[in-house]
């Protein structure tokens, strides 16, 4: 039986959409390791935006029915895509370890995904942002991406 | 097709620095033997490789044949890893060893893979 891909061709046109739109976002999180090469495991794709990002999404999402649901109130619960394909995106809103967003997208590392290439959280600052936010989760890649990040560097790919 | 030991590019890299086979292996602390060794076996001894590659200033991998086999690749790989984790012992060598096999895939692939078998384990 042929396996159906996880990452859709749909979810890729959401982030190729994204692109195109010049909405102020890239992938952070396990994920932007994962791309650039460390060996690690994820179960979703974490987006995190710039100021008015999420606002300019809504309106660059809306003809491919996406939609983003906010918490009410003080929720602790972060904005939510809702719509086909968006199962596995996560939306970031904040992040900690790290500079501002522009600072951090004017060194982030544009990474082909598909046709288009898309802006990844470097991996120096995925384990930085990592360090800072220091859950238990997070302490046990941290020595992964460490070691990703060593191969990286002596290749000349960071 | 295994590994194979390169005596040309060996006799080339000496000569380059004024040196003949034979003073390089005296340099290297490599004996004959262990030079027909490598010359003679399918298999390389890394030690040796390491030694002469050092003697010359040259990563040990331009030491080896240029060969694309699947074995080859590996063993560049791992020759690779090892000179990392000599130089910093905080390496986890298995997790460098798979970074490098994850680079030949594209980042598409990657995390299409990862997601699986995050998913998977997400459910046990």
């Amino acid at each position: 039986m042929v396996q159906q891909p996880l990452v859709s061709e749909g979810l890729l046109k959401i982030l190729h959409t994204l692109v195109k739109a010049k909405v102020p976002f890239m992938i952070v999180g396990n994920s932007a390791a994962v791309m650039q090469g460390a060996p690690v495991a994820t179960i979703d794709i974490d987006l995190w935006f710039g100021d008015g990002g999420l606002e300019k999404a809504k309106r660059a999402l809306a003809p491919l029915n996406v939609s983003v649901v906010s918490g009410f109130g003080h929720s602790i619960i972060p904005p939510q895509f809702c719509g086909p394909d968006t199962e596995l995106l996560d939306i970031v809103c904040t992040a900690q370890g790290l500079g501002c967003f522009e600072e951090e997208l004017e060194h982030c590392r544009w990474i082909r995904l598909g046709k288009i290439k898309v802006p990844v959280l470097a991996l120096q600052r995925v384990v930085a942002s990592k360090k800072a936010a220091n859950r238990e989760k997070d302490q046990a890649v941290i020595a992964q991406l460490e070691s990703a990040l060593s191969v990286l560097q002596r290749k000349g790919l960071t | 097709m295994a590994v194979c030991f390169d005596k040309i590019q060996l006799r080339k890299l000496a000569k380059e620095r004024g040196l003949s086979v034979c003073e390089t292996l005296r340099r290297s602390g490599v004996s004959r033997n262990a030079y027909y060794n490598l010359l003679r076996k399918r298999s390389l001894l890394p030690k040796s490789v390491e030694l002469l590659s050092e003697t010359l200033g040259v990563d040990s991998e331009e030491l080896v044949m240029s060969d694309t086999s699947q074995e080859t690749r590996m063993a560049r790989k791992m020759l690779f890893v090892q000179k990392l984790v000599e130089e910093d012992p905080r390496i986890d060598s298995g997790t460098a060893l798979t970074t490098l096999k994850l680079l030949e895939m594209t980042s598409l692939e990657r995390l299409e893979q990862s997601i699986r078998y995050g998913t998977a384990a997400a459910c046990f």
